[in-house]
């Protein structure tokens, strides 16, 4: 291979570093206007009436539109339920929820005048926890539940959903009860992963605009054939009059999946007939979606000789105000928390609960960090009590290549004891340096979602190539990895290759740019189409030919060849997951055991990829998400002070800084060439976050002498950890 | 919003007589906060960053006056050997643009109890250089903050510096836990600030505003430098801490914390005298 396995520069390198790429915020339409949001400040309440006197009186003011507004367009949107409108209606679920959107001709109007809003509320019981939530008496949040869309890609539920359920995932195997009652060690815990906001440096913000019959809209999101399917239903138009363009994207780490600010730029410009821009503020984005704390009750089940025999999990998230991918990451978090190990016997149920908060959704791992917290901390535990190695108890355990750890599901495409062996070598396991502790963990998630990629190749008459994929460019590197394999696969160099990417309009359908799938899967489809594409200049030109010569053949003047592909949930893409994202990561933390601040020393991650067909890419990807792991892992939470969010924005919301990186870092990739993707590859870019919650807690652990069983950990969590008696907290 | 922008500190304080409602503003690192966040809408903004006056610093008789425009960065390069306490607790705001662009003024200006220049500031004994078109006035550094983000500035007066007693065989020492402006992380940091016969000290980010710990001051003057007496000491400041409880932590934890501190920081600024 020439280009494939190359750490070439990134083609979108240059734009970004001398900041001439282009964002959705950088664009602007002529007669665009501005919309600012009005919001709740209740956290449940019933709208009686909106004054939106004030507000138009503004000098620049267009529209005020309220949710009563606009009937009779349904203003709800969602994939999985469609429970969650774009503005309130008669009903606000949380403080900070979209009330009124005002179009000027101006920000600065639009803002001032959205602040003129007046809502006249009667206050209606909240609820704020999850588990309250479910239990009795609790307010219920959708007294009328909406039925899910038949979508055959997204996870269903088990139980019926009643009460505040949300989402539920029960299954299982083997007799539980039996191998707890038999087992020489139960360990027992109740484990809390905190809720986050996925900060990133662009906040969500579109331009829509209705031209000649077509809804436009330039945005933020990740998946814009998403956003296509929930507009195109909400103003009723065919998917082929509706065109989501997505240019690059600042940051998304799946807080951009699915539809945020997409219908209200709409909306705006469906009322005025202007186009319009709604650009939310960083701490606007917080009031739109979070990632779902969770709550995680434990118990594993152990013989003597350390065979891991059972695993029971319960699990209650907290989903907030509406729907939004809550179901998948229920039905993920559920697939996920038992760990990739051989186990007898496992229970798991998982619950997703409304409260009167922010909507979770979609982030980074995708519940996986929320499970495997008490799931590796499990391991380390039972290590220690049954003095056994804590990675000698692991490879005891885990599966081996191919082994299934889901019973029907694909087996697992990854050599887990040779990624456990790497990465305890790179952490000097199990000798810490002096007053320091190491911890390290594994973790698989069924990653890749539903299969279906299209991508179509264009040969061009002069020699060079270019392609059209759905996929968008989150900061990934995604263009430049697809760069790569059409240059690989058509023996182009990188300058004669281009990507056109992201536009509904334009290129093909991609179902989504999220669980680490863009290599994988867009990168099968665009192989298959320049399959196809040399198929075609064989056809008309005989094998071997050049493909100018072909074309040159075939039209005399001009012309192109042009091939397509797809990948879909068929032959070896039939079983799910399409691949398994292996989590493998540790560190050396020191601990101020007085003041409990602690300190990451050394970050190791193990980068299972199957095949790096760019190793600096997946470099950043692992060492990025290793990093927002250690955001959750030391600092970061969404704290709700009652009914308000206590810190929504990044100055008390506080992401990693450079000072807080580790000073080493080792970052190895372990390439097999086992995966279903381009060259054996597999997906990066969520992975190594998945442990480091568990990992930093059990460095933690085994310095003050027991293990934490919530993050983040705080000075005065890990203080008080040290100060406690009862050794088994 | 209207925008001043005096190119000099007579006009300056002139600009400032006739818009007493204008907010100071010098590198932006506090008061953009605010402004973005809507909490304040002053009628006027007064940027100081073109007076020359303000940026200036110099050795008086048993000190040094420092210009309310002295960012932290300068302050660690130019008096970090004078003031070390100081630049230590420079040193540990946020990133290197909040440093070259916060100022001493600002801090003292917004009088955050979580400040990070004031600790080192009240356990020296500073005075804040006030002045207007009536004229100037130094005050007693716990005497100008009075609460939270509260002053006795008047109206009409602006901050032209403060004023840092240096003592030739002064040991100083700043610590903190946590880090400012992170919600959910319990904060509190301390100063002290040890020469013949006197100790100095300041707990920041514990309380309405700074604090210094009068009775650890005293006992600390006349104690054996030795770990007993190092523990009383951070026992004492403890007790003179006012934490509460809130969703960052628990006093409990803040009070601990501080004698953690309290007891570290003087034990390394006797280390450092008999040294």
């Amino acid at each position: 291979m020439k280009v494939a396995g190359q750490s070439v520069p990134r083609v979108d390198g240059p734009a970004k570093v001398t900041g001439r790429a282009r964002y959705a915020l950088d664009l602007t339409v002529p007669g665009m206007t501005h919309g600012a949001v009005a919001r709740s400040d209740r956290a449940h309440a019933r709208i009686l009436s909106v004054d939106t006197g004030e507000a138009e009186a503004v000098n620049g003011v267009l529209e005020v539109i309220t949710g009563a507004s606009l009937a009779p367009l349904d203003l709800r949107f969602g994939h999985v339920v469609r429970d969650h409108p774009a503005l309130a209606v008669d009903r606000v679920l949380y403080h900070g929820e979209p009330v009124a959107l005002v179009v000027a001709e101006t920000r600065r109007a639009a803002e001032r005048a959205a602040r003129l809003v007046s809502v006249d509320y009667e206050d209606l019981p909240a609820v704020m926890d999850a588990d309250e939530a479910l239990g009795e008496g609790a307010p219920v949040l959708h007294p009328e539940r909406i039925e899910r869309t038949k979508d055959e890609g997204l996870d269903q539920g088990g139980e019926a959903l009643v009460g505040n359920l949300c989402a539920a995932a029960d299954f299982g195997w083997g007799d539980v009860d039996a191998a707890l009652a038999a087992a020489d060690l139960v360990l027992e815990g109740e484990y809390r992963y905190p809720m986050l906001y996925g900060y990133a440096m662009e906040p969500y913000n579109a331009i829509a605009s209705f031209e000649e019959g077509s809804l436009v809209v330039y945005s933020t999101a990740q998946h814009p054939y998403m956003v296509r399917e929930d507009l195109a239903r909400i103003f009723a138009l065919p998917l082929a009059r509706v065109r989501v363009v997505v240019p690059y994207v600042g940051g998304g780490y799946g807080s951009k999946s699915y539809t945020k600010v997409e219908p209200l730029a709409a909306l705006g410009a469906y009322v005025t007939g202007r186009p319009v821009r709604v650009a939310l503020s960083v701490e606007e984005s917080i009031l739109t979606t979070r990632s779902d704390g969770a709550r995680v009750r434990a118990r594993s089940a152990f013989a003597a000789d350390g065979t891991l025999l059972a695993r029971d999990f319960d699990v209650v998230m907290d989903s907030g105000a509406y729907t939004d991918n809550s179901p998948v990451v229920c039905a993920k978090l559920a697939n996920r928390c038992f760990g990739p190990y051989r186990i007898g016997a496992v229970r798991v149920r998982v619950r997703s609960a409304f409260t009167n908060t922010v909507p979770a959704s979609s982030l980074r791992g995708f519940g996986a960090p929320q499970g495997n917290l008490a799931g590796e901390l499990q391991m380390d535990d039972a290590a220690d009590r049954l003095g056994i190695d804590a990675l000698a108890l692991r490879l005891k355990n885990v599966v081996r290549p191919g082994e299934e750890i889901l019973p029907g599901k694909r087996g697992i495409d990854a050599d887990l004891p040779a990624d456990l062996d790497l990465l305890t070598t790179s952490l000097g396991w199990p000798n810490a340096p002096e007053g320091r502790g190491i911890g390290f963990g594994i973790s698989a998630s069924d990653a890749g979602a539903h299969p279906t990629s299209v991508a179509m190749v264009r040969l061009h008459a002069d020699g060079s190539a270019s392609a059209a994929v759905g996929a968008t460019e989150l900061g990934q590197g995604s263009r430049t990895v697809l760069s790569q394999i059409l240059a690989e696969q058509l023996g182009l160099p990188m300058e004669k290759v281009a990507i056109v990417a992201a536009d509904t309009g334009v290129t093909p359908y991609e179902r989504t740019t999220g669980a680490s799938r863009t290599t994988a899967l867009v990168g099968r489809s665009l192989m298959a189409a320049c399959a196809d594409a040399k198929r075609r200049v064989a056809e008309l030109a005989g094998e071997g030919a050049e493909f100018a010569d072909a074309i040159k053949a075939f039209f005399g003047a001009g012309g192109e060849i042009i091939g397509v592909g797809a990948v879909r949930r068929h032959g070896e893409f039939r079983k799910m997951p399409p691949f398994w994202e292996i989590g493998c990561s540790g560190v050396v933390a020191a601990v101020d055991a007085e003041t409990g601040r602690v300190r990451v020393e050394q970050l190791s991650t193990v980068g299972d990829v199957g095949f790096a067909i760019n190793p600096a890419l997946v470099h950043g990807q692992d060492l990025g998400a290793a990093t927002m792991g250690l955001g959750a892992a030391l600092s970061e939470q969404l704290v709700y002070d009652g009914q308000t969010l206590a810190n929504p924005n990044v100055v008390d919301y506080r992401v990693p800084r450079c000072s807080d990186i580790p000073e080493r870092l080792d970052q190895i990739l372990a390439q097999r060439q086992d995966g279903i993707g381009p060259y054996g590859a597999k997906g990066a870019g969520e992975g190594t976050l998945n442990p480091v919650g568990a990992a930093v807690a059990a460095a933690v652990g085994r310095i003050v002498g027991r293990y934490p069983r919530e993050l983040p950990l705080t000075p005065e969590r890990v203080w008080r950890l040290a100060q406690t008696e009862d050794a088994r907290v | 919003m209207e925008f001043l922008q005096p190119p000099g500190w007579r006009e300056a304080l002139e600009a400032r007589a006739a818009h007493p409602d204008a907010l100071p503003i010098w590198g932006g690192t506090d008061v953009m906060v605010e402004l973005n966040f809507a909490r304040t809408r002053p009628a006027a903004l007064l940027d100081l960053t073109h007076v020359p006056e303000l940026s200036r610093w110099e050795s008086e008789d048993g000190g040094v006056r420092i210009g309310a425009g002295v960012t932290y960065t300068r302050l660690i390069a130019e008096l970090g050997d004078r003031l070390p306490g100081l630049a230590m607790a420079s040193r540990t705001v946020g990133s290197p643009q909040i440093r070259n662009r916060g100022t001493i003024g600002g801090n003292l200006g917004s009088s955050s109890p979580a400040g990070d220049a004031l600790p080192p500031l009240y356990a020296a004994g500073a005075s804040v250089e006030v002045a207007s078109v009536r004229g100037a006035r130094r005050i007693p550094i716990d005497e100008f903050i009075v609460g939270p983000k509260r002053n006795v500035l008047g109206e009409d007066e602006l901050i032209a510096g403060v004023f840092v007693p240096v003592r030739d065989d002064a040991a100083q020492q700043f610590a903190k836990v946590g880090t400012r402006n992170a919600m959910v992380i319990a904060v509190c940091s301390f100063a002290v600030d040890v020469s013949e016969g006197r100790v100095g000290t300041c707990i920041g980010s514990a309380g309405p505003t700074p604090i210094r710990a009068r009775e650890a001051e005293a006992f600390a003057a006349s104690a054996a430098p030795e770990d007993a007496a190092a523990r009383e000491f951070g026992e004492l400041v403890a007790a003179a801490a006012s934490p509460i409880d809130d969703v960052r932590g628990t006093a409990a934890y803040r009070r601990h914390a501080l004698s953690v501190l309290a007891r570290r920081t003087i034990t390394w600024a006797w280390e450092t005298r008999c040294a």
